[in-house]
């Protein structure tokens, strides 16, 4: 940027400089021209004028004095003889002053031939004075008409030439100064379309060297201006967004903490329970080891007691046999018996009280075997009921083993409830002073919240002065686009400025 | 000796065992009470037949055994003894009714099954299976019966013959039905059929 405005700048001086150059060429071609010009015309004005003068003078004051002669010639006043002294005078010194004057070589000896007529005349006039004053009218008549006249006329003719000649001269001269001023002129035309065309290049290229750089760094300046207003707006929405979540942020901080306080309470609360726990829990191992002792006394008795009614089962095993035996003695007495009723029958009516005997014993041994019938039962349910109380003391046996295992893994999970609850115990403990700490370090972090707010707060109002500053700038950039479109004159009509500007916002 | 479900009352138990152990000390001696039911029930039992007998008419003795579900009735004029079937010896090539032979008193005793005789479901022997040794046409065999009964005294006159419905051999051996439905068998008749007789050459 700095090199470019230092190229700008160099590029305007140099711009400057040639056209300062250009102008100073042409204006010294013009002044140059129009001196020369204005001086020639000055020297032919005045040497015409001197020349016109003198001519005519000389002329005048020729035929002035000439017209006094010949007054005196025929009055003889002296008043004419001064006039034609005077108007002689006059007319040499015209002569004079015109021989002085001019420039043109061919003109100076008729100039000198004039005079010296001139002088001739004025011998010959004197003559003719001297003659009237002589009172010799006739011979100044004479001398007049003999000499004086043809000098004058000699005189006047020269005179004449010599005019013509000046007149021609000064004809030319005016004619050479105009061909010199329409040079000039010509020339001045050339230089004044060259530094036209030259100056018109070099400002187009100077203010399109400049407006350019000017435009872009203007649409760039729009641009930036834009994005840093985006920026800044993004960044106070941010900002707001980081108030809120601050404003939350501290809420939250509160409800923690009055969390964690509650949780140092629950914590104390949980610690002071495990300790209870801890000695509930010693306790109920002692009741388990009690427990176990009890289970494998019960084992014992359930064995013992398993054992008598395998021996009961044995006795009653005994009484089937001899209840067999006695069931074989009923039978053997039943058919005793029928054997005697048909002995009885066939002894007929002596047989008739052996008869009644015989059904007697029958009976007996009928009464008999149903007994022993009964008692078989009996036995076959105590069988039975053996079965059932030996299954029943096993299973008695098992439970009380289970029991005891039971009891043993109750010890066992007691135990390492005991562990789990002092590590509990010691876990709480650790919980609340952490929660100790973590209450004081939401109080700094509280405190914190409060300086990120207030941070949060000037950087609220740094971000709008910011966005106000973009703002402004985008508004300069703006005009500055304005102003180098303007000076750009349309030159950039593609990409109008405005547009540009109002993409770029 | 609680598993739970089940609360065991011991005084309950403790009083049952008392009571078990006074019934066993008073096993051997019956009460007075019993003892005269006893009696009474057997006096009134052995009442009934005396009524009925009737000195003027025939009185046929039988010898009361069940067989195949029915009962028979066998005259003790045959019947000579009844014993336990022990030792049951089959016999090779004899007929489907002759179980086989026993040894009785030293003799050689066959055994007839007379449910194969008159087509009665049943066969083989159980364990209470006894033989009834009989004599009849000068021949002496066993006839297997479930159970012995007992005797017992029926008039002639109360015997009735033999249904209808009892045809061929089944016809042959009965005598007649007591009003108890007992088939009274004529092992007279029973000897006299063709059926029984054992002729059969075995090569």
């Amino acid at each position: 940027m700095n090199v470019n405005t230092r190229t700008v700048g160099q590029q305007i001086i140099a711009g400057f400089s040639v056209l300062l150059l250009l102008l100073l060429i042409t204006a010294g071609v013009g002044v140059y021209a129009l001196t020369r010009g204005s001086n020639a015309t000055e020297t032919t004005l005045r040497y015409q004028g001197i020349i016109l003068k003198n001519k005519l003078g000389a002329r005048g004051a020729l035929a002035l004095a000439n017209a006094d002669l010949q007054q005196y010639l025929m009055t003889q006043e002296r008043k004419f003889l001064t006039g034609w002294e005077k108007w002689t005078e006059v007319s040499r010194q015209m002569i004079v002053e015109a021989r002085d004057t001019t420039v043109q070589s061919e003109s100076k000896p008729l100039w000198d031939d004039s005079l010296r007529l001139f002088d001739l005349a004025t011998e010959a006039a004197k003559q003719v004075v001297e003659a009237e004053s002589a009172g010799r009218h006739a011979d100044a008549v004479r001398i007049h008409t003999e000499r004086f006249q043809p000098v004058k006329e000699q005189a006047h003719s020269t005179l004449e030439r010599v005019m013509d000649s000046e007149t021609k001269y000064s004809t030319n001269v005016s004619e050479t100064v105009l061909s010199e001023a329409s040079r000039a002129n010509w020339m001045l035309q050339v230089i004044a379309t060259v530094a036209f065309v030259v100056g018109s290049g070099i400002s187009w290229g100077v203010t399109r060297s400049i407006t350019r750089p000017l435009l872009e760094i203007a649409s760039t300046l729009a641009s930036a201006s834009s994005e840093i207003v985006a920026a800044t707006t993004q960044q106070a929405e941010g900002t707001a967004e980081a108030a809120t979540a601050v404003q939350q942020t501290s809420t939250t901080a509160d409800e923690v903490k009055q969390t964690a306080q509650i949780s140092a309470q629950k914590a104390r609360a949980v610690a002071e329970a495990a300790q209870k726990s801890v000695q509930v829990s010693q306790d109920g191992r002692r009741v388990v080891e009690e427990s176990v002792k009890g289970s494998q006394e019960s084992k014992t008795r359930m064995e013992a007691i398993a054992e008598r009614i395998l021996t009961l089962s044995e006795q009653a095993q005994a009484i089937g046999e001899i209840i067999a035996a006695v069931n074989d003695l009923a039978e053997q007495s039943n058919l005793l018996a029928v054997n005697a009723a048909i002995e009885a029958a066939k002894a007929g009516e002596a047989g008739k009280g052996f008869a009644v005997v015989a059904a007697e014993v029958k009976s007996l041994a009928e009464q008999s075997r149903q007994a022993t019938a009964r008692v078989r039962g009996n036995l076959n349910e105590i069988h039975r009921a053996t079965q059932a109380a030996v299954m029943a003391a096993e299973q008695g046996t098992k439970a009380s083993e289970g029991g005891e295992t039971l009891a043993r893994q109750a010890g066992e999970s007691i135990r390492l409830m005991t562990e789990s609850l002092t590590e509990s115990a010691q876990a709480a403990q650790q919980i609340l002073a952490s929660a100790q700490q973590q209450v004081a370090g939401m109080d700094q972090m509280t405190l914190a919240m409060q300086n990120i707010k207030q941070a949060s707060t000037q950087n609220m109002a740094a971000t709008r002065q910011v966005e106000e500053s973009a703002h402004n700038l985008n508004e300069l950039a703006r005009r500055l686009m304005a102003l180098v479109t303007v000076s750009a004159n349309g030159h950039f009509a593609k990409t109008h400025p405005s547009e540009r500007i109002r993409k770029a916002a | 000796m609680s598993d739970g479900t089940r609360v065991t009352d011991w005084q309950e138990a403790h009083a049952r065992l008392e009571r078990a152990r006074l019934a066993m000390e008073s096993g051997c001696e019956r009460q007075p009470e019993e003892i005269a039911r006893i009696l009474t029930d057997r006096a009134l039992t052995l009442a009934k037949p005396l009524e009925d007998s009737t000195p003027s008419t025939e009185i046929i003795e039988l010898l009361v055994v069940s067989l195949g579900g029915e009962r028979f009735g066998i005259e003790t004029v045959y019947a000579i003894e009844a014993i336990s079937l022990r030792e049951l010896i089959p016999v090779p090539c004899t007929p489907a009714f002759v179980l086989g032979v026993v040894n009785y008193r030293g003799r050689i005793l066959a055994v007839l099954d007379l449910r194969r005789i008159l087509g009665l479901p049943g066969e083989g022997v159980t364990e209470g299976s006894k033989v009834v040794s009989v004599e009849a046409g000068g021949m002496t065999f066993g006839i297997i019966v479930d159970t012995i009964a007992g005797t017992m005294s029926v008039p002639a006159r109360k015997v009735a013959p033999p249904p209808e419905a009892f045809t061929g051999i089944r016809r042959a051996v009965t005598r007649g039905v007591t009003q108890e439905l007992i088939t009274v068998l004529d092992l007279g008749a029973l000897v006299q059929t063709q059926e029984i007789v054992v002729n059969e050459d075995v090569g």
